[in-house]
């Protein structure tokens, strides 16, 4: 008999249901005897319907979790205008990427699609936008072959494109540029809509008509990902369409990517499970902290892996070691062996890392 | 107090530390939701309502928050399991004029420590003095004792052989197990 085993709510009903052998119901009941918080939820699950329980107990998971995150950004306000500033410069270079691949003069279609987030200009006329904040956290640069007019503001934060032959969009920060046909555009506010709150970045000059932007955040599966890592997502995405390079600060934004198919609810119960425990989130990268042995904390493996099409964690490989191969082999093993994993909406961004500490 | 400290303890702390030290909050939504289905239970056991349980499991949830500011807890599970009943029981007592809900002193008992007892039982060590103690209970404790622990029957087991009401079975397993405690220690003695 183990009395350590952590009793899940399945556990419970299926005691009730009739599911467990004798053997298995007699050790959930010596864990009672030994545990009035377990024999208590036990009782409490007696007439207790499976599906509505379930319903509730997501219900409440879902009331929890993302009210921490919204504080965790309310508190660091920051970390907006860095998640608005990214999201703004991989716009641009999506639509210098649309204007070089169409060929076209004008730029139409206005939806927008980061890595992340969906802008949604609110008039569809308009084809370019721009837009910059007052803290340096991100400088992007298009490079153009044709028309080397590059204008620069003195905001600490850029973000220039040049046009190339074919596009009429000229998106620059000054106002100086009378020729810039009325395509031009940048918002003066971009509002970050999370959580029911609105948070405006600060105000940018304006070129051509004032738009707003709302840009809804998808937060059913947001995770904290490291700055670093969304950089490089961002980077290797505007890349590919040879348009960008972006140096940013190091801090961290939130942003879609894959997590476990099951919730990271259900994640972690699979370390539990393991004698393990899975820690929450820090500041700069998804973390996940296995601490099955006092003596080995504090020793961290940090884990590069894509997702299968079947959800498998696959090409794992050992992005920071431990320095103890052991470890190292015991956390791909952990994360091979784990739950499954849904890949990000955006294929772009397959890579997730994780950070195991033991 | 409950004294039997698991692997889960351990992970526990780790969490609350993360939370109390670096105001990390997604630690302590982590530990708390490790135990909601247990706080559900709870609540409905006391409540006796799938959506009253749903709202005071988030409610104790706040008072967690709340009290963990000032708090040091030294085991989260047995602090939360306080919280929680107590949560309830204010809970029913503003509910005046309905039913009272009567606590058996057997309730309570659990909270004693009877992890040696258990160790006993479980090893069958000193099996001359629990033969005796076992001799000594009441003749329905005797038998129900025997039944669970010697031939390791679980509850549904002994209600089918002994006819017995589930609950009788129960609380029959905790008050025997509550004497043998007590006839084991005095003979330690």
């Amino acid at each position: 008999m183990n009395s350590n085993k952590h009793y899940t709510k399945n556990d419970i009903e299926n005691y009730w249901q009739g599911k467990m052998t004798a053997q298995e119901m007699r050790a959930l009941e010596l864990a009672a005897l030994q545990d009035a918080f377990l024999a208590d939820a036990i009782e409490g699950y007696r007439q207790m319907d499976s599906s509505t329980s379930s319903r509730n107990l997501a219900y409440i998971e879902q009331q929890i979790l993302p009210q921490i995150k919204f504080k965790k950004m309310w508190f660091n306000a920051s970390v907006l205008k860095y998640a608005a500033a990214i999201i703004l410069v991989a716009s641009v270079g999506y639509i210098a990427f649309l204007t070089t691949k169409n060929n076209t003069t004008t730029v139409a279609q206005n939806i927008i699609t980061t890595t992340e987030k969906t802008v949604e200009p609110t008039d569809t006329s308009t084809s370019t936008e721009i837009a910059k904040t007052e803290n340096n956290i991100a400088r992007t640069e298009t490079k153009n072959n044709d028309h080397p007019t590059l204008a620069k503001d003195n905001s600490p934060l850029k973000a220039q494109t040049i046009d190339n032959e074919n596009a009429n969009n000229v998106a620059n920060s000054n106002a100086n540029n009378a020729a810039t046909p009325p395509t031009t555009i940048i918002p003066e506010k971009a509002a970050i809509t999370n959580a029911d709150k609105k948070i405006e970045t600060e105000s940018v000059k304006e070129i051509a008509p004032t738009k707003e932007y709302n840009i809804a955040a998808n937060d059913s599966k947001e995770v904290v990902v490291s700055a670093a890592q969304s950089r490089k997502q961002v980077a290797a995405k505007l890349s590919a369409n040879e348009i960008v390079s972006i140096k940013g600060a190091n801090k961290s934004i939130t942003q879609n990517t894959i997590a476990p198919q099951l919730g990271w609810q259900n994640y972690l119960q699979y370390a539990n499970n393991n004698n393990a425990t899975v820690s929450a989130n820090n500041s700069t990268a998804t973390q996940v902290a296995f601490n099955n042995n006092n003596n080995l904390k504090g020793k961290n493996v940090e884990l590069e892996f894509d997702v299968d099409a079947n959800g498998m964690p696959t090409n794992i490989a050992v992005s920071r070691s431990s320095n103890d191969s052991t470890l190292d082999t015991k956390a791909i093993e952990l994360l091979k062996n784990g739950p499954k994993w849904t890949t990000a909406k955006d294929s772009s961004t397959k890579k997730q890392k994780i950070e195991v500490s033991f | 107090m409950l004294t039997n400290l698991s692997a889960h303890t351990t992970n526990d702390n780790f969490l609350l530390q993360d939370y109390q030290q670096n105001n990390n909050q997604q630690s302590l939504a982590t530990l708390y939701l490790q135990y909601s289905h247990l706080v559900y239970g709870v609540c409905n056991k006391y409540l006796q309502n799938a959506e009253k349980s749903k709202d005071a499991t988030m409610e104790i949830y706040e008072e967690v928050v709340a009290k963990l500011k000032t708090h040091k807890v030294e085991n989260f599970k047995s602090w939360l399991y306080v919280v929680a009943k107590n949560y309830c029981l204010m809970q029913l007592r503003k509910q005046k004029g309905k039913t009272t809900v009567e606590f058996a002193a057997t309730e309570f008992m659990q909270f004693e420590n009877f992890e040696h007892l258990d160790s006993v039982l479980q090893k069958e060590k000193s099996l001359t003095q629990l033969e005796k103690c076992i001799e000594e209970l009441n003749k329905e404790q005797k038998q129900i004792i025997k039944l669970f622990y010697l031939q390791q029957k679980c509850y549904n087991q002994i209600v089918e052989e002994t006819k017995l009401d589930w609950n009788k079975v129960r609380s029959t397993v905790q008050n025997g197990r509550r004497n043998l405690k007590i006839c084991m220690e005095k003979n330690e003695q």
